[in-house]
């Protein structure tokens, strides 16, 4: 019960660059998400989010540190860790349902006893229906519209009952009525749910709206800029977005990012025009 | 005078534009907006003035006599010469042809696709496989042809063979680009399941790869039968390749044009078929 579902200790990512150069782009990671927690990680372009959230789901190897999940340090990619991606990887072939089928018939599940797999039909039906497919079910990723397919991708990530749930930026293609009704149906959706979920935004509010934790990242190296707790509980309404803490809590996220971010672009701009001011000297 | 046929022109036009947007159907069809679809009349009207087209022209310059009977027999003769083979050996040498072809090409997609597979998901067979096929690749089939009596005979073996290694290199090439074409992030998803490498492999890539797969044997098809003539120099005694050799020694022009119009619609009749599984199997196909 005492151990979290994700624990990063001192992680580190690092890629070497076309000249042979190691470029850092995570350094010194501590996180912690706690059981059923919901947690957004913000931060400036670039900052290394998508990357952090690729090493927890084990699609890339850490340069240091570990990452624990359920107190056990990962090793490649797993079925405890559902992952969402900014565009859809539903696979086009497969209608919505076979596509929340998908896992079933993989080696992973094929030891499932036959009171696992009744569950596994109940949850597929249960998320179908939550998330409002039960109508779409026998339509093709590609004759759905972008919000019905991040729906569809979603459900299929929850349906294997992972311990965390991992999105980058898994509204970012939507638009704002859209991304709206996403929002409060993972608010309904997460209340149900016992999974621990992080996600990626560069929106703050939708980062503050869904959230328990927002985590700033700070770029070049990306690290931990800041932590902000919410302090709202899980049932919240759109309303809370005029709300004047909400909208304070906003503007102090704002600035932290806004803050590590143009301290990055500046040393940037910096460096170039110092290159560019000594050639013609020479 | 003609400044104000002009402007009437262009006031007719702009009406026309202004009427049309509202209107259920554009005064005239829009041919030349790229990509705008076609009604299904028009399209078979097309197709069949397609063939019309150029058989009119046929007959126009034989019965202008603008060229030789020797060079360009009329549609008349060729017709009479179709009648009197298809009386003959047409039906025999057809089996014969379809058989090398078809053997030929399902050889050649029995281990080339497997082997593009491998290409396009390995990075190792890759590299110990792609410069190989690729030199091969560009060596022409006809060349092969001494090679071939050599090794294989002079029997049935060597027509396919040629046929075979017309299209074999080419369809692993093909498969392995494909392969490569599906997103890295289909795969990745399907390891966050829990997917193993072969479960990928069976299940991601081969799955989501089989509509260009049904294509590119489609396509390489249609090159085995253009293989078909080089495969039947082979010391054959039958098929249409033969045939149409075999006339060109006895100056049968009309002959020629049959063989030639022969495979030409047998290879459209085997494209049709693809084409129609390829509906079939793939609904969800948006290319
Ligand atoms: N495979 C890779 N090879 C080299 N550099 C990489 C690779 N992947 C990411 N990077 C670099 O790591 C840094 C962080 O990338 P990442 O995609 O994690 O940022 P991000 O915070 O998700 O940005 P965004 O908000 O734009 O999605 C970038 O500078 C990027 O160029
Ligand atoms: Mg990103």
């Amino acid at each position: 019960m005492s151990t979290p579902p994700v624990r990063l200790e001192g992680v580190g990512k690092g890629f070497v660059g076309r000249d042979g150069t190691f470029l850092p782009v995570l350094k010194g990671i501590d996180m912690v998400a706690s059981s059923h927690e919901f947690v957004a990680i913000v931060g400036a372009s670039g900052c290394g989010k998508s990357t952090l959230l690729r090493l927890i789901a084990g699609l890339d190897d850490v340069s240091e540190g570990t990452i624990r999940v359920d107190g056990r340090p990962i090793a490649g990619p797993g079925p405890d860790r559902g992952m969402v991606f900014q565009q859809s990887t539903l696979f086009p072939w497969l209608t919505v349902w076979q596509n929340l089928r998908f896992p079933r018939a993989l080696a992973v599940n094929a030891d499932a006893t036959s009171r696992e797999m009744w569950q596994y039909l109940a949850r597929s039906h249960a998320l179908l229906d939550m998330m409002g497919l039960a109508r779409v079910r026998d339509s093709y990723p590609n004759q759905l519209s972008g919000g019905m397919q991040q729906r569809v991708s979603i459900a299929r990530a929850l349906v294997a009952n992972p311990a965390v749930l991992l999105m980058d930026e898994p509204f970012g293609a939507l638009d704002a009525q859209t991304r709206e009704v996403m929002h409060d149906l993972i608010l309904h959706l997460f209340a149900a749910e016992k999974t621990t979920a992080l996600f990626v935004t560069h929106d703050v509010e939708e980062a503050i709206y869904l959230a328990d934790r927002v985590i700033v990242l700070a770029p070049n190296p990306g690290r931990v800029d800041s932590v902000h707790a919410i302090p709202w509980g899980r049932d919240r309404t759109q309303d809370l977005k005029l709300d004047q803490a909400f909208v304070a809590l906003k503007g102090e996220i704002l600035a932290r990012i806004r803050a590590t971010a143009a301290v990055h672009a500046d040393r940037e701009l910096m460096e170039r025009m110092t290159g560019h001011g000594r050639a013609p000297s020479e | 005078m003609g400044s104000v046929a002009a402007q009437v022109h262009k006031a007719q036009a702009e009406d026309g534009r202004r009427g049309g947007r509202g209107s259920p159907r554009p005064r005239r069809p829009r041919l030349w907006r790229i990509r705008a679809p076609i009604s299904r009349r028009l399209s078979v009207i097309l197709a069949v003035a397609g063939f019309v087209l150029p058989l009119a022209l046929w007959e126009a310059a034989s019965a202008a006599h603008i060229v030789a009977q020797l060079f360009l027999p009329s549609p008349a003769d060729v017709w009479a010469s179709l009648r009197h083979w298809s009386h003959g050996a047409l039906g025999h040498d057809t089996i014969v042809s379809i058989y090398r072809v078809v053997a030929g090409f399902a050889l050649g997609a029995l281990i080339g696709v497997p082997i593009g597979l491998m290409i396009g998901a390995y990075r190792w067979c890759a590299a110990l496989l792609q410069p190989i096929n690729d030199f091969v690749r560009y060596m022409p089939a006809s060349a092969f042809i001494p090679l071939v009596i050599l090794w294989v005979g002079i029997g049935e073996g060597s027509k396919i063979a040629i046929i075979f290694i017309g299209v074999v290199f080419q369809i692993v090439v093909m498969v392995a680009d494909a392969v490569r074409k599906v997103p890295d992030s289909y795969l990745e998803a399907a390891y966050t399941m829990g997917a193993r490498p072969g479960e990928v492999m069976k299940y991601v890539i081969w799955r989501g790869t089989w509509p260009q797969i049904v294509d590119i044997l489609r396509i390489n098809m249609g090159w085995a039968w253009t293989y078909l003539v080089v495969a039947e120099m082979v010391a054959a005694d039958s098929g249409l390749g033969f045939a149409i050799l075999q006339a060109q020694r006895f100056l049968d022009t009309a002959k020629i044009f049959v063989g030639i119009i022969v495979i030409g619609l047998i290879g459209l009749a085997f494209d049709l078929f693809f084409r129609a599984m390829h509906k079939r199997l793939f609904p969800w196909y948006r290319p």
